[in-house]
């Protein structure tokens, strides 16, 4: 392992666009530490979209830029609805101007938009710069934060991956493709959500149908994220519900079901870093939803791999490393996937561009910060 | 409930069945099931039996035999695991349709008639199935059963009635998910009546009236009744069973003599639970639930 001496040769310092306090700025500054490295300057999204600071007055030659996750930030929420508020399509839904009570699930197409705006803003702070590193780059950003453009670019890969939908727009639409289909069960999802958003598991047998999700509404129909699985069995309120979240525009596809391990359910993320799947987790959970905010169980690699093979897991890291090579300026890509009931094929699910926030998983002894770290230098010291 | 697939089935490792490696350890039981793009179970099902060890499959586990079309029933792959008899000369446990809810709700589960499998396997010692609708035992006749377990969102009384009027002289583990009436439930408490207060099954140690949204009815009846005086174990777990069933059980002389009575997510109170903890028997009290504004529900609803 080179020091931290020759390290500095070819590489300046950290330079990292987030969200203050933000745990994923204090572990990678953490990282940084037990590298032996001086801590990032740290950019928050706000004074950049305000104009407070430009990059060009921070980027030094040798830099790298680590562009995060806008996180929860109420205030870089508000900012990126400011900054899309004139380019979101008519059909999609406009937020409102005033801040609504937490949980709201504000307008997800517009959200986007600005998020793709304040992407091009640092493209173009960037190019006036001196030169620099960047991790992951605003085009592998900007088209993970839209799952049908992931899939579709997956989906020509050859690689396996859930049967999606044209576009819906409505609860009538989806009812009609899923009958022309052949298709029983589907997810909804924000199209672009980020993995902590709701989505909606839909099913019908053609008589009775049952939405579960953790998407609540109120009276007038403002949808809601919450914690809590919940269950619908009434068309009455699944239908409205299906369309108010189609207005956010949506990603549908085909529900495969997972597999089972220990007593639930699961899914794997997955990390790949410099084209190496690395970090790895089960996600276990008696719903249709893995996700750990959720308070979802999880478990070690090794339990999957007990109960399949290396062998299999070997051809999971290796679809995994092909999924993130779709992407040549990801530095890094957080994977979603499935093994079906059998526990001997597997589809992904999702590509996530923030998605190395990965509690107590370790490889080769280090978080997944500290790993991205030393492998990002050691392209430029070897 | 059926968040995963059997691990188990008498008493050995449940393993999933993959044509390209074969039976691989034929002392376990192997569960046949297809992926939901698959499009046949039948020829899942023939690869298996003919495979060279397939005879000594002592259980089978059936898994998912529709694909994406849900409509299809059992009936097919019952008739080939019928037909398929002779080749599974060892096959003296079946269960029949072991599916999570990842894959189907279990009230969507479309069953058919069953009863043939008992005429063909006469060595049959143990029967599970999942999914009460147009699920038919009729009246069995059999020597060797020993143990059966339905598994349902909602049990219809023709099962029931049927079930009762049958000859099981081996029976001594009998197990039935009783359901809601939502999703098809029909089985009242006078159903089960002829169980309760006769010894149709004299073998019987194990009861077992799970998941029943009328369980506070259930505990009543079974408290004051004979079958009490031949069984090991009571199980009303997975279901609505809330203080008025509990005190009615606590007043029970017959509940004394079992060894274990198991209760096991339940809406009792607090001061109930107490209670049964301090009975010289074995009581699971565990996973108490909370009514949800007045509205208690089962385990498996659907």
């Amino acid at each position: 392992m080179t020091t931290a001496g020759a390290m500095w040769r070819l590489v300046n310092k950290f330079v990292i666009i987030g969200s203050a306090e933000d745990q994923r700025i204090e572990r990678f500054q953490a990282a940084l530490t037990r590298v032996g490295l001086p801590a990032a300057h740290f950019v928050d999204y706000p004074d950049l979209i305000k104009g407070h600071i430009t990059l060009g007055d921070i980027l030094e030659r040798g830099d790298i830029l680590r562009i995060e996750s806008p996180g929860k930030s109420a205030e870089t929420e508000q900012l990126l609805l400011q900054l899309g508020k004139h380019d979101v399509e008519p059909h999609f839904e406009r937020s409102p101007s005033t801040r609504q009570p937490e949980g709201f699930i504000y307008a997800s197409r517009q959200w986007y938009l600005g998020l793709c705006a304040v992407l091009d803003q640092i493209d173009s702070q960037r190019a006036s710069a001196p030169p620099h590193h960047i991790m992951n780059g605003t085009d592998a950003i900007r088209t993970m934060f839209d799952k049908s453009a992931t899939q579709k670019i997956l989906q020509a890969s050859g690689i396996s991956i859930p049967f999606f939908f044209p576009p819906i727009h409505n609860y009538e639409q989806l009812r009609t493709q899923m009958t022309t289909l052949g298709i029983h069960r589907v997810f909804i999802k924000l199209a672009h959500g980020s993995s902590a958003s709701g989505a909606i598991a839909y099913e019908t047998n053609g008589r009775q149908e049952k939405a579960t999700t953790t998407i609540e509404h109120d009276n007038q129909w403002r949808l809601f994220n919450s914690l809590r699985v919940r269950t619908l069995h009434d068309s009455a309120t699944i239908r409205p519900l299906i369309d108010t979240l189609c207005r956010h525009r949506v990603h549908v596809e085909q529900w495969i079901p997972k597999g089972s391990l220990d007593q639930q359910r699961f899914d794997v993320r997955v990390l790949v870093i410099a084209g190496q799947a690395q970090h790895s987790v089960v996600r276990l959970s008696n719903s249709p939803f893995t996700n750990l905010h959720l308070g979802n169980n999880r478990k070690p690699i090794e339990r999957l791999i007990d109960q399949t093979s290396l062998t299999q897991w070997k051809a999971v890291e290796r679809t995994c490393q092909q999924a993130a090579a779709c992407f040549p300026d990801a530095f890094y890509a957080g994977i979603d996937l499935l093994f079906t009931p059998n526990l001997n094929r597997h589809f992904i699910l999702e590509l996530n561009a923030f998605g190395d926030l990965l509690f107590h998983v370790y490889r080769d002894g280090m978080d997944t910060y500290e790993m991205q770290i030393r492998h990002f230098i050691s392209q430029y010291t070897n | 409930m059926f968040n995963h697939h059997l691990t188990q089935f008498i008493g050995r490792p449940v393993r999933p069945y993959l044509p390209d490696q074969g039976i691989t350890h034929p002392e376990d039981v192997y569960r046949i099931s297809i992926d939901y793009d698959e499009a046949n179970w039948a020829h899942k099902f023939a690869q298996f039996v003919d495979d060279p060890q397939a005879h000594l499959a002592k259980g089978v586990v059936i898994g998912a035999w529709m694909g994406e079309d849900i409509s299809l029933s059992s009936a097919d792959t019952v008739a080939q695991v019928v037909a398929t008899a002779p080749k599974l000369p060892n096959l003296h446990a079946i269960f029949l349709g072991d599916m999570t809810f990842e894959e189907i709700e279990i009230s969507w589960i479309i069953q058919s008639d069953v009863s043939p499998l008992f005429t063909a396997f006469p060595a049959l010692t143990h029967f599970g199935v999942r999914g009460g609708d147009q699920l038919h035992l009729g009246r069995i006749d059999h020597q060797n059963l020993t143990t059966l377990i339905i598994e349902t969102g909602g049990l219809n009384s023709q099962v029931v009635t049927n079930l009762l009027a049958s000859t099981l002289p081996a029976l001594t583990h009998l197990e039935l998910y009783i359901g809601t009436d939502d999703y098809g439930r029909t089985v009242e408490v006078e159903h089960l009546t002829p169980l309760l207060s006769q010894s149709l099954f004299p073998n019987l140690r194990y009861l077992g009236l799970r998941d029943a949204d009328n369980a506070d009815d259930i505990a009543t009846a079974i408290a004051k009744a004979p079958i009490l005086g031949q069984l090991d174990t009571l199980d009303l777990s997975l279901g609505t069973l809330s203080d008025d069933g509990g005190k009615a059980l606590l007043a029970s002389a017959g509940i004394k003599q079992l060894q274990k009575l198991d209760l096991h997510y339940h809406y009792l109170s607090d001061d109930l639970m107490t209670q049964f903890a301090s009975q010289s028997f074995s009581v699971d009290v565990s996973d108490q639930q909370k009514d949800d504004d007045g509205w208690r529900y089962v385990a498996v609803g659907e």
